[in-house]
């Protein structure tokens, strides 16, 4: 909250609303579309990938569990790029976002 | 804005109804205004588009803690909670459309002569129109670790501030969309 509270400060310093000088934060990652995947199943879910990660399509994201505690699926990833929201699971509703994915990444 | 009225520098509160509940209660969102010691532009906040994103109404409330209005050039009016309904349900939805058109965020710029949440957005959209100079629109996703932002690729005066705004707020996975002609007022 703090970090983002300062963004706003930097971002108004930027358009002249508060003085002072004005952070870089260098260059950004932009994508040229977003995939959106919904979990196919429901029950115990555990990801194995986070935040910012690269990822190739057919890369595992995270693993299906049964009230058994059995391993019953691992899901792979539908698209190249980088991950921008994952289910942090225990539990994942069918048809919740499973995962957010940032297409063909490049610095601008 | 509704019931804020700032007519002079410093920190003003108010609510604006945009809707009604069907027993006729009137749905009032907090507008907080900060308006600056000299003339500049007017930087908008709101969050809770979505009703159970909360992060936004939090670093709305933290970023104006810290804010001097005699340190200012221009104002800032923010609205931590947009889509009430959703939020006193804690639902991202109005509670009585829900899928059938209660994505407030779906809804903008509003129809005054239609739904409830189009007229809930054109209430906010107004005013929005009217103020805003740079909009930040905030959400919440899945965990603590989500930070992405969106700017539109409108080009021109427009494209460029929005470009420099999004640079400023610096999260590094930041993609242009393409922009939409009636977000625009100028």
């Amino acid at each position: 909250m703090k970090d983002v509270a300062e963004r706003l400060r930097n971002l108004s310093r930027a358009i002249g609303l508060l003085s002072g000088p004005v952070t870089s934060y260098g260059k950004l990652t932009t994508f040229s579309n977003f995939h959106w995947a919904t979990s196919p199943y429901g029950g115990i879910f555990r990801p194995k990938v986070k935040c910012g990660d690269r990822i190739a399509e057919g890369d595992a994201v995270g693993t299906y569990y049964d009230l058994f505690g059995e391993e019953r699926v691992t899901t792979r990833a539908p698209a190249s790029g980088i991950v921008l929201a994952i289910h942090p699971g225990p539990i994942i509703p069918q048809g919740d976002v499973l995962i957010h994915i940032g297409l063909n990444p490049t610095q601008a | 804005m509704g019931t804020a009225h700032s007519t002079a520098p410093g920190c003003t509160k108010g609510t604006l109804k945009i809707a009604e509940t069907p027993d006729g209660s009137p749905c009032e969102i907090p507008v907080i205004i900060v308006q600056g010691e000299m003339d500049g532009p007017t930087l908008w906040l709101h969050g809770c588009v979505h009703g159970n994103e909360y992060c936004g109404a939090f670093v709305i409330h933290e970023f104006l803690r810290g804010l001097d209005h005699r340190a200012l050039a221009g104002s800032v009016v923010a609205l931590p909670v947009l889509q009430k309904l959703g939020f006193q349900s804690k639902q991202r939805m109005s509670p009585y459309e829900g899928f059938h058109g209660g994505d407030l965020n779906r809804q903008f710029p509003g129809n005054p002569g239609g739904t409830q949440t189009q007229q809930m957005a054109h209430a906010i959209y107004e005013s929005l129109k009217r103020y805003a100079d740079v909009l930040v629109d905030f959400h919440t996703a899945l965990t603590p670790d989500v930070a992405w932002a969106l700017f539109p690729n409108a080009g021109g005066e427009v494209g460029t501030l929005s470009e420099k705004v999004a640079r400023a707020f610096g999260f590094n996975s930041t993609c242009r969309r393409p922009w939409i002609s009636w977000a625009v007022r100028r």
